[in-house]
C-alpha cells in the first residue's frame, strides 16, 4: 500500500517536471545538476551545443567547504595540488560533482560538440564559479603559471574579489 | 597515410599520447585560452614503459606531433610552439 502510494506520487512529480519544462518554466539542464541521467545530447547547429553547455555549466555544483579550496595552474602543479588536496582533505575543480561531471563530457575530444575555443569558454565560466564559491583561505599551486593563463585570468581576479576569502596561499613556496 | 601515433583528450587537464603501444600524459590545461607547447611537457611514458630513456630528438618530434594534431588537425586556434 505504502509502496504504490510512493509510486504515484513519484509519478504525479515527474509528470508535473514533464509539464514545466513544456512550459517553458524549468530548464531541463536541472535534471543534469540533480544527477539524473540525461539523454547524451545531440545538436545540429554549433550554436545550440554552446548555449546548452553555458546553462548547464550555472547549474553545476563546485560547491567547497570553507578553507578547502584548491587551485592549480602551470607546468607540474597540477598532480602537486592533487596529492595536497588528497592528503589535507581539500578539494580541486575536478574532485567537485559538477568538475567530474563536465570534465566526464570529454568537450575538448575529437567528436565533441563544442569547437577548441567553445569548450574553453564553457571551461573558462566553470572556473569562474569555482573561485567564486571559494569561501577562508584557499591554497594555490601556480608556480610558473603563464599570465595568459585561466588561473592569472579568471580565477585569480574572482578571489582577489570574493569577499567570503580570506588569504589566497601560493602552496608551492611554502 | 595515417600518423603513427594516436591522440586523446580525456580530460581538461592532460593529453594522452599513443605511439608503438607506449602510452604517455602530457600536462596541457586546456582552460588556458593558449596553449604552450615544449619539450619540458614530454616527461615519460607510462608503465611497463616508465624506465625507457627519451632522446631528446624524440621529446621534438612528440611535441611537434602534438602541436599537429591540436593546430592543423583539431582547430586549436592559439597553440604556441617552442622547440628550443
Amino acid at each position: 500500500m505504502m509502496q504504490g502510494f510512493s509510486s504515484k506520487k513519484l509519478l504525479k512529480s515527474w509528470v508535473m517536471a514533464l509539464t514545466l519544462i513544456c512550459l517553458n518554466v524549468l530548464p531541463l539542464t536541472t535534471f543534469a545538476a540533480t544527477g539524473v541521467p540525461l539523454e547524451p545530447a545531440k545538436f545540429v547547429p554549433q550554436q545550440s551545443a554552446v548555449e546548452y553547455y553555458l546553462e548547464l555549466v550555472e547549474q553545476l555544483d563546485v560547491t567547497t567547504a570553507i578553507n578547502k579550496s584548491v587551485f592549480y595552474s602551470g607546468p607540474g602543479n597540477r598532480k602537486l595540488a592533487e596529492i595536497y588536496a588528497i592528503a589535507e582533505d581539500k578539494t580541486t575543480l575536478e574532485m567537485t560533482p559538477g568538475g567530474k561531471q563536465l570534465d566526464d563530457q570529454r568537450l575538448f575530444e575529437q567528436g565533441s560538440p563544442l569547437t577548441p575555443a567553445q569548450a574553453t569558454q564553457v571551461w573558462g565560466r566553470l572556473s569562474q564559479r569555482y573561485a567564486q564559491q571559494a569561501a577562508g583561505d584557499v591554497f594555490c599551486f601556480v608556480t610558473g603559471a603563464r599570465p595568459t593563463g585561466v588561473f592569472t585570468t579568471v580565477e585569480l581576479p574572482e578571489l582577489k574579489k570574493n569577499k567570503k576569502v580570506g588569504n589566497i596561499y601560493n602552496v608551492s613556496r611554502l | 597515410m595515417s600518423p603513427d601515433y594516436e591522440i586523446k583528450i580525456p580530460h581538461f587537464y592532460c593529453l594522452e599520447y599513443q605511439e608503438q603501444g607506449r602510452v604517455m600524459f602530457l600536462e596541457i590545461d586546456f582552460r588556458d585560452p593558449v596553449l604552450y607547447l615544449d619539450r619540458t611537457l614530454v616527461t615519460g611514458w607510462q608503465p611497463p614503459d616508465h624506465d625507457l630513456q627519451i632522446a631528446p630528438a624524440d621529446k621534438i618530434r612528440i611535441i611537434s606531433n602534438v602541436y599537429d594534431y591540436l593546430a592543423r588537425q583539431r582547430g586549436f586556434d592559439k597553440v604556441e610552439l617552442d622547440l628550443s
